[in-house]
């Protein structure tokens, strides 16, 4: 009997702890160095100007429960958010690793959140009918602050304009929302896009599946530009002075004037791109599925080196003064010498390098399979 | 229906693992005729295995499989980060042999991927072609599986899901293969016939190769109206849907209905403008067959009457058949069945789409066929319908295609080496000699006499320069050895055959789409260096022969069926769709691609390495014996030659029986060699309800040792032995009375099956068993006993769906505490309550008519459609009786019955009659019904 009551009792503590509401609560301060969306910055920036050595040590790993997709997490007051594909948004310290909260939800996250002023903006797809949730979640209060329906699915990056944020969906509605959780435009591309947008100086860019590339004014969503200049885009945007670099499904990595929609340049990779490019000062940096890394030139295109390092490349390198970070889905993250792509150091890892490693506070975070979060150290 | 329910748990044991046994202690036997010295090859992706002289061919398969890892890493954004076993064999005939599979590999099958350890097998059959095409087709399900399961897994979904058959078969084939002249032919086949099947009813051909092939078509049509990248995007969203026509729907944005209708209209667009310039098959020839699928025709006159002899498959089995062609050239009767395959070691099986028959000017056929271990070519007299030589050569483990050359004496053939290489052979058959012509990695093929004796004109993939590996016709100087291209283009052109004149060679090309006819001239000059187009047929035509300068027959492919069609020749070609060769193109020779380093790969010895193959856990609750609980285990190796199995479970009611109740037992059992063996440990304890002793109810505990050895024969014939050492402690009544033995018990078996299956039983050829078996208690002499068992079953065809069942057992057990026999109901005497009927001796015989039923019902519903197939009929008679000491009354039955074959597990029977009561001199009074499972005896 006795033993029955403690099956009960502990069978009881299960069900209660599983039914048990989800909650992020915190108190985050203006963080002006904060990596509050993929990319740091609405044109996507995949660059830390620091010098690093070949000595990560890793000082935390957890858990996040899911999978994630070719995004990055999120810093922000030193707590990180990040995503998953089984709906759930979790949320560590910087420093120690330890869980700070999670929201659990019922469908599938692609975007990577978006955290700024308070709020955590996220787009919640739903599994079986073809519309997602946008969510903007008060963090102070622990509360849903609004929730509206969408017709289709974020699967793509959002960006924050200001204080609005900005997301397409499959179906190629592009919508840009204000802080008050309010519609200021939308606009219908009546294509797919599943490429990651990027803004600059209010000109948003975009490629879908088509093979076009699309300028939108972040203003008042009018259509700036459409043209078809390769073939189907599932990768991302990258913008740096007026120039859009964009990579292809048959592997072109094309530059685009995005005052005037002209390429200025393109290089075939050889092989399907799904990453965003990364630039630094001077050269870009592409990885292909073939597991080909390139450096160009970011004014002619001219190939720096090229480099196959046998896995496969679709999350965005990490750049820094002399190294490129890059996850591999063959189980692994390589550090890369970025002047010649000598492969400096290969870390292995449990499962599909999937999360573009951000560097914060002299750590480098990496995530993997099954939603599994890792910092490193770097140790000079 | 033995009496054993004492063994049950030792009979499942050894069931669970016994491969060769189809159903019951019946089934053909998988036979190990040698032992393989298995290597490994490791590769940065691949352990490839392979053994023998096959390491050459073995490391170009190593070359394919790391290019197309590198392929499909790319096309599914996805990487399969374990090492994937490929598994290779030399020739099909070795590849049947394998363990990995339990059950028997068709003639056909090209390869298969195992999903319950990734294991992917593959038969090299001569073709390097056809084997990169395979590791091709294999990977890709190798990557999609995982892709899936990486996919759902990622969303948290149930990872059990898969895409319907449909689409993984159509993936992997277009993966895996450009459109080829056999997509082509099927395609055409079904939009031109009337027999395509949309998205939507694509149920109705699960399964047939016309499956694949719309499954490809579908996926070029996807990626021309939708783009490349939407391939792989259906399995990125595969999690968004249980449905996976909901997955196409949204990643396409257009619905099923849609699709079909495009998809047909773009198929019909493409291929009814054929019919202007191209015709079916049975107006442009004269069709000979008009059922089954029927090959390779060879004319021979004899008694001044034209016959065609040809290889078919027109029962269900692979036979030679020969047709009365009349006078004018017309078939005047049904074909005679010569030959009949499939039933013989000597006959085992007719490579049917990839050998051909011939027929000397004396009227001796050869052909090759499966007989054991390799094949053989027999010479079969057609005088005297008797096989009067037999050609076999331990080396030569496929061989195919026999032709005579014009004076009889020597045959020329292809067969596959140990090596794996396809090469060219002639056998003179008075001085028994063989003489090898070609060895290397090309492949060989369709090899015939030229107009000159001292030349063989034949096939081969070795086109070197601008058309590198397209199959050409090539000519072999017997002289000289000396190879000479007679074709060179950019199409693959087979079977080639001189006329009787010998100023024509007739061959088959994929020039236009499809394989025509098509021929070259032979002047004194030579061979003419322009292709003349003989037939244009919208499908395949094959095996072109000769009956006279003027007549050709031919197979040719026509709604989905293989018929035998005879064409005159038009005395003017079509000039307009002459082809002139152009030889300059030809450059040195090619090479098979090899890894650049050759630290790439590898050499390893072989070990066993023993993985988990399932374990279940089981908890079960009945009326009598309360609640129990258990698990069982099982490991075997890579290659599935050694397999063990643990069972573990305890069958307790109340917590204190728990010690005395549990049940353990170890078996392992090895199919690496000819003699198949095993052996096991038990022991067994608990409450046990025997149906056999009056429904005793008793609690036993026995423990011992148990062996098993089969030596197979043939496939058909099989010799068993069993021996089985266990004590037993009875308690009937606890604690007052008990049985104490140490039981001995062994038994010798003579099994042969070679019987043919229909939906619902065997329907053609016969089984049999003939058993001895003695059971004495060495230590107490409690029980002291010996077993006979009779059972035989012949099976008489009558057409292609109707057969008469006969069925004589006698079952006999003499001596002290003989174990009862029982019998009744669905299985064997029908209308009796089941398992009724017990006795030390029983007999039963039976006699069912079975016949087709419904072959497909089709149910619309409003959401789905439900389709069935294979409801068969039977009327049947049963008579039989069980006894102990005294014969008793003879019991009887007869009626008739549906079978109903649920997804070929299951078949669901209903019978209605009336018993013979009354020691057999009345019907019962009304009528029985019966319900049941369970396959025709």
């Amino acid at each position: 009997m006795k033993n029955i009551s403690r099956i009960i009792f502990i069978f009881l503590l299960v069900i209660i702890s599983g039914c048990e509401k989800s909650f992020i609560q915190l108190i985050v301060q203006q963080d002006p160095n904060a990596i509050p969306m993929f990319g740091k910055t609405p044109s996507r920036e995949f660059y830390v100007p620091v010098t690093i050595s070949d000595s990560l040590k890793l000082i935390w790993e957890n858990e996040a429960h899911g999978s994630f997709t070719n995004s990055s997490a999120v810093i922000y007051d030193s707590t990180i958010f990040a995503s998953v594909l089984s709906g759930r948004i979790h949320c560590f310290d910087l420093q120690t690793g330890k869980q700070k909260g999670v929201l659990k939800t019922k469908g599938a996250i692609y975007s990577t959140p978006l955290v700024f002023r308070n709020k955590l903006v996220y787009v919640l797809c739903n599994n079986n009918d073809d519309f997602s949730e946008l969510i903007y979640y008060d963090l102070y209060n622990a509360d849903e602050l609004f929730e509206m329906r969408i017709i289709g699915k974020v699967l793509n990056q959002m960006i924050i304009d200001g204080i609005d944020i900005i997301f397409f969906t499959e179906n190629g509605i592009v919508k840009k929302y204000s802080p008050a959780g309010g519609e200021i435009w939308a606009q219908n591309l009546s294509s797919k896009i599943y490429c990651n947008p990027a803004l600059f100086e209010n000109k948003i860019v975009v490629g879908n599946d088509k093979g076009e590339i699309i300028i939108i004014n972040s203003t008042n969503g009018d259509l700036i530009l459409r043209k078809k200049i390769g073939k189907a885009f599932y990768s991302g945007v990258t913008i740096c002075k007026n120039i859009a670099y964009i990579g292809d499904d048959t592997g072109i990595l094309y530059a685009i004037n995005i005052g005037e929609g002209k390429i200025i340049w393109q290089y075939n990779t050889g092989s399907r791109i799904l990453m965003n490019p990364a630039l630094d000062d001077e050269n870009i940096f592409i990885g292909n599925l073939k597991g080909e890394l390139f450096s160009l030139n970011q004014i002619d295109g001219k190939l720096n080196w090229r480099i196959n390092y046998g896995g496969i490349f679709n999350s965005t390198p990490l750049i820094t003064n002399n190294r490129i970070i890059i996850s591999d889905l063959y189980k692994s993250f390589l550090l890369i010498d970025k002047d010649s792509g000598e492969l400096k150091k290969k870390f292995e890892l449990g499962g599909r390098g999937k999360l573009t490693p951000i560097f914060f506070d002299n750590k480098i975070i990496i995530g993997f399979d099954d939603g599994i979060i890792r910092a490193y150290e770097v140790i000079y | 229906m033995k009496s054993k329910l004492k063994y049950t748990l030792l009979l499942i044991f050894f069931a669970a693992s016994t491969t060769c046994a189809q159903f019951y202690y019946f089934g053909r036997n998988k036979i190990q005729y040698q032992k393989f010295d298995w290597k490994i090859i490791r590769t940065e992706h691949f352990n490839i295995y392979y053994y023998g002289e096959m390491g050459e061919m073995a490391e170009i398969g190593a070359v394919y499989a790391e290019d197309m890892f590198n392929e499909l890493k790319i096309k599914m954004n996805s990487v399969v980060t374990r090492r994937v076993p490929l598994i290779f064999y030399n020739t099909s005939n070795h590849f049947q042999q394998t363990n990995i599979t339990p059950g028997f590999i068709p003639e056909g099958v090209g390869g298969f991927f195992e999903f319950l350890k990734g294991r992917v097998v593959i038969p090299s059959n001569g073709s390097l072609q056809d084997f990169r095409h395979v590791i091709r087709h294999e990977l890709v399900h190798v990557f999609m599986t995982n892709k899936i399961y990486r996919v759902l897994r990622d969303h948290r979904e149930s990872t059990d899901a898969m895409p319907p058959l449909w689409f993984v078969e159509g993936l992997a084939e277009y993966y895996s293969t450009e459109p080829d002249a056999q997509a082509e032919m099927v395609m055409r086949d079904a939009i031109l016939n009337n027999n395509f099947f949309g998205l939507k009813n694509i149920w109705n051909i699960y399964g047939s190769f016309l499956m694949y092939k719309e499954g490809q078509s579908f996926l070029e049509f996807v990626e021309e109206k939708y783009g490349y990248e939407k391939i792989s995007l259906l399995l990125e969203n595969f999690w968004m849907y249980k449905s996976f026509n909901d997955v196409i729907e949204h990643t396409l944005e257009t619905t099923i209905a849609e699709l079909d209708n495009e998809w047909e209209y773009h198929l019909k667009k493409k291929y009814f403008p054929l019919y202007s310039n191209r015709v079916p098959q049975n107006i442009f020839a004269k069709q000979l067959t008009n059922f089954g699928f029927n090959f390779s025709p060879v004319l021979f006159n004899q008694d001044d009457k034209n016959f065609i002899y040809f290889i078919a498959n027109r029962t269900g089995v692979s036979s030679i058949y020969r047709l009365d062609l009349g006078e004018n050239l017309k078939s005047v009767n049904d074909p005679e069945l010569i030959l009949k395959a499939e039933q013989t070691q000597e006959l085992e099986a007719f490579h049917l789409f990839q050998s051909a028959i011939d027929i000397s000017k004396d009227g001796l056929l050869a052909f090759g066929v499966k007989s054991g271990a390799t094949d053989v070519i027999h010479f079969l007299s057609l005088k005297t319908n008797q096989i009067v030589k037999t050609f076999q050569d331990d080396h030569l483990i496929f061989l195919s295609s026999p032709k005579f050359s014009s004076n009889g004496s020597k045959i020329v053939f292809q067969g596959v080496d140990q090596k794996g290489f396809s090469d060219i052979y002639t056998y003179n058959l008075i001085s028994d000699s063989l003489t090898r012509l070609t060895n290397d990695y090309y492949d060989d093929r369709d090899p015939v006499f030229g107009p000159n004796q001292d030349e063989i004109i034949f096939s081969s993939d070795r086109s070197a320069g601008k058309y590198e590996k397209k199959y050409n016709i090539f000519s072999y100087n017997l002289n000289s050895n000396e190879i000479k291209y007679l074709t060179y283009t950019n199409f693959n052109n087979y079977n080639p055959a001189v006329s009787p004149g010998k100023k024509q060679l007739m061959f088959t090309s994929d020039a236009d789409g499809v394989r025509n006819i098509w021929k070259l001239d032979i002047t004194n000059l030579g061979y003419s260096k322009t292709l003349q187009k003989v037939s244009r047929f919208l499908t395949s035509a094959f095996d072109p022969r000769f009956i006279d300068d003027s007549t050709i027959v031919f197979s040719g492919f026509e709604k989905f069926a293989f018929h035998l069609y005879l064409m005159k020749l038009e005395n003017k070609s079509d000039s307009s769709a002459d082809i002139a060769m152009d030889f300059s193109g030809i450059e040195g020779i090619w090479k098979p691609k090899s890894f650049d380093s050759a630290g790439e790969i590898k050499k390893v010895e072989y070990e066993k390495e023993y993985s988990l193959d399932f374990a279940t856990g089981v908890v079960s609750t009945d009326p009598v014996f309360g609640t129990r609980g258990g698990a069982q285990i099982a490991l075997s190796d890579i290659l599935g030659d050694d397999r063990y199995i643990f069972m573990l479970y305890n069958t307790a009611t109340v917590q204190s029986d728990i010690l005395r109740s549990f049940n353990i037992a170890i078996q392992r059992m090895n199919f690496s060699k000819k003699v198949n063996y095993g052996y096991a440990v038990f022991n067994f304890s608990g409450n046990r309800y025997d149906i056999t002793e009056s429904d005793e109810f008793f609690y036993e505990r026995s423990f011992g040792a148990s062996t098993f050895l089969s030596y197979p024969l043939s496939k058909f014939n099989r010799l068993e032995t069993t021996i089985t050492l266990m004590n037993s402690d009875r308690e009937i009544v606890e604690g007052i009375n008990s049985r104490k033995s140490l039981l001995l018990s062994n038994s010798v078996a003579y099994v042969h099956d070679n019987s043919l299956w229909g939906p619902s039983g065997p329907i053609d050829g016969s089984r049999w068993l003939f058993l001895l078996g003695y059971s004495s208690d060495i230590k107490y002499s409690n029980i002291n006993y010996f077993s006979a068992i009779a059972d035989y079953r012949n099976y008489f065809r009558i057409n292609y769906t109707m057969a008469l069942a006969l069925r004589m057992s006698l079952y006999y057990n003499e001596g002290k505490e003989s174990r009862r026999y029982f019998m009744g109901g669905s299985w064997d005497l029908r209308g009796w309550p089941r398992w009724s009927i017990r006795g030390e001796k029983m007999w039963i015989t039976s006699l069912e008519f079975r016949f087709p039923l419904v072959d497909q019902l089709l149910i619309k519903l409003p959401i789905v459609d439900l389709g069935f197939f294979g409801i068969r009929g039977a009327a049947f008679f049963d008579a039989g009786s069980a006894w102990d000491n005294e014969y008793k009354t003879t019991y009887g039955s007869l009626g008739a019955g549906i079978r109903f074959n649920l997804f070929n597990v299951l078949v669901l029977r209903y019978d209605i009659g009336k018993r013979i009561v009354n020691n057999f001199s009345d019907f019962q009074t009304g009528l029985f019904y019966q319900f049941f499972f369970g396959w025709d005896f």
